[in-house]
């Protein structure tokens, strides 16, 4: 037998974690946008190509992160309306 | 980014200049660490730990959202992607930090070495060929004034003196006297004299790898210096006297390193800003004019001189410090006041002079182009140490010491960028540390924006409260009692 489920407490978790999450998600979309890492030094030759693939790799994962975060968003929001 | 991608980026680093400025990229020593680097990896690596800190926020929230109880469980593979972003970022830094540490040690090595080979051959061949000189000076006059008199003919008179010929040689050539590595060569030989001297009096040339006291060579080789040259009547000190003249208003306080170095005066050579406010204790900004006259002879009445330049760089107490510490007093200066000094050329010298000497309240300095490298300044003094690798005056005061001022340093023509013919020292001129002044202000590096908005909000700070101005006085000094 599952203990029962308390709705009151659930919907404090689910609230809480959104308080938690939702700024989470915000920053990470914003270090998304084009902004400046690395700051131009002119760099030329196989240094531009290093500093390229830096921040693609960079942007790339930092999108994997926000998007893993802005799902776990929906699906606390997703269960929190569920509950009224 | 792996470590070679980073280093990479710095071997094939050009510069971050404006266009329109022929100056290289900005150099950084950071005050208290050893590492050296541009401004642009700096500033990578500031933005790279701060964008750590933000995941390292974001992953206490997630971590705090998954100890929710009742809530939605955080996929481990949710907190596996914020943990390899942050891996990436830490890893780009490290690189970023090796590089700059790689690049210093490198620099040091060598640098370490050419010095301690100098130092050797100074006190082997050169004490072995000063004295050799002194032999011939004795023994044989007439041939040394023969060997004189022949190597002058052989410099070609175009109608207009032979030393116009050198002049204009020089004026021809100016990528000569702005090589990095003749100012690094003026550097060696500033910190080499003492060796000749020691060498001269016997002491073997081995010696020369001891560790000394930081600075004392520069300043043992500069009174080696006066003393010969005070053999010929030269570099003789004197009296000063100050007088107070008329001089431009104060207008608000400088803000940025442009601004302050365009209220160092040239001609009256001293300038005083007292700031005050309701119920505060005034503030002083003391700026300090260059040399005004070449002549090792002080008869010539103008403390500003190669004579003061001299005892500077010895540590000594040259005239042009005691005419500002005179200025100071007459305008009122007290010991426990807080002041900041800035000069260019001599006047940087004097200021970290006057920053040194104990007796003032000194909270900040800011120097363009001065021999004062081996003048210590008390810890935790903000500012900048500004100057050019292909300026040879900072390098006549010996490499700088590790201290708690911050040094920027830039060429002041970059590789490849023209130079202007019609100046004896064009990387020593004011208009390049005005260019490179610019620089210093456009920099993106929170090292150096915090020691300029440090001394931006020390001037500034009393104009803001009620009450808050400020005044200017002027002051020119003479030598009196003229030695030679």
């Amino acid at each position: 037998m599952f203990p029962p489920i308390d709705p009151v407490a659930q919907r404090a978790a689910y609230e809480r974690q959104l308080a938690l999450l939702t700024p989470v998600a915000q920053h990470l979309r914003v270090e998304v946008a084009p902004r400046v890492i690395v700051v131009d030094d002119e760099w030329t030759g196989p240094a531009a190509e290093a500093a390229a693939a830096f921040v693609a790799e960079l942007d790339r994962l930092v999108s994997l992160a926000a998007d893993g975060v802005e799902d776990l968003v929906r699906v606390v929001r997703g269960q929190l309306g569920a509950l009224l | 980014m792996t470590a070679a991608a980073a280093g990479a980026f710095a071997a094939s680093s050009d510069r971050g200049r404006e266009k329109g400025d022929p100056g290289g990229q900005l150099l950084i020593a950071p005050a208290g660490r050893v590492t050296v680097a541009t401004d642009a990896l700096l500033a990578t690596g500031e933005r790279l730990r701060a964008l750590e800190t933000r995941l390292d926020i974001a992953l206490r929230r997630v971590a705090a959202a998954d100890a929710c109880r009742d809530g939605v469980p955080v996929p481990d593979e949710l907190m596996a992607r914020i943990h390899r972003v942050r891996e990436l970022a830490a890893s780009a830094r490290e690189g970023y930090a090796r590089v700059a540490e790689n690049y210093t040690e490198a620099e040091r090595a060598v640098e370490r070495l050419q010095r301690d080979v100098a130092g050797f051959l100074a006190a082997t061949l050169g004490a072995q060929a000063l004295a050799f000189l002194a032999r011939l000076l004795v023994l044989s006059p007439g041939l040394v004034a023969a060997g004189a008199l022949l190597g002058w003919a052989a410099i070609p008179d175009t109608g207009d003196g032979k030393l116009e010929t050198i002049k204009r040689f020089l004026l021809g050539h100016p990528e000569l006297i702005t090589n990095p590595g003749f100012v690094r060569a003026v550097s060696l030989l500033s910190t080499s004299l003492d060796d000749v001297g020691a060498g001269l009096l016997g002491v073997p040339g081995w010696a020369a790898f001891l560790p000394r006291p930081p600075g004392s060579e520069t300043a043992f080789g500069a009174m080696g210096v006066i003393a010969l040259g005070q053999l010929l009547g030269m570099m003789r000190e004197t009296p000063v006297e100050v007088e107070r003249v008329p001089g431009p208003r104060a207008d608000g306080a400088p803000t940025g390193v442009r601004e302050r170095l365009d209220r160092i005066p040239e001609g009256a050579q001293i300038r005083i800003e007292r700031y005050e406010a309701d119920g505060m204790p005034p503030r002083f900004a003391v700026f300090i004019g260059p040399t005004e006259n070449f002549t090792p002879f002080s008869g010539a009445g103008e403390p500003w001189d190669s004579t003061s330049n001299i005892h500077g760089v010895a540590g000594l107490s040259p005239g042009s410090l005691r005419a500002v510490e005179e200025a100071m007093r007459s305008a009122g200066i007290q010991a426990g006041d807080e002041v900041f000094v800035a000069g260019f050329s001599q006047g940087g010298l004097v200021a970290r002079l006057v920053a040194a000497s104990g007796d003032w309240n000194v909270v900040g300095v800011e120097t363009h182009g001065a021999p004062a490298g081996r003048i210590p300044v008390a810890d935790g003094t903000a500012g900048l140490e500004i100057r050019h690798s292909d300026d040879l005056v900072p390098a006549l005061g010996g490499p700088p010491l590790d201290d708690s001022i911050v040094r920027v340093e830039r060429r002041a023509f970059a590789e490849g960028a023209e130079i202007p013919g019609v100046q004896a020292a064009p990387a020593h001129q004011r208009s390049a540390y005005e260019r490179t002044a610019d620089a210093i202000d456009d920099a993106r590096s929170a090292v150096v924006r915090e020691q300029v908005a440090a001394v931006d909000a020390f001037l500034g700070d009393y104009l803001d409260r009620p009450g808050g101005h400020v005044t200017a006085s002027t002051y020119h000094a003479t030598r009196t009692g003229g030695a030679g």
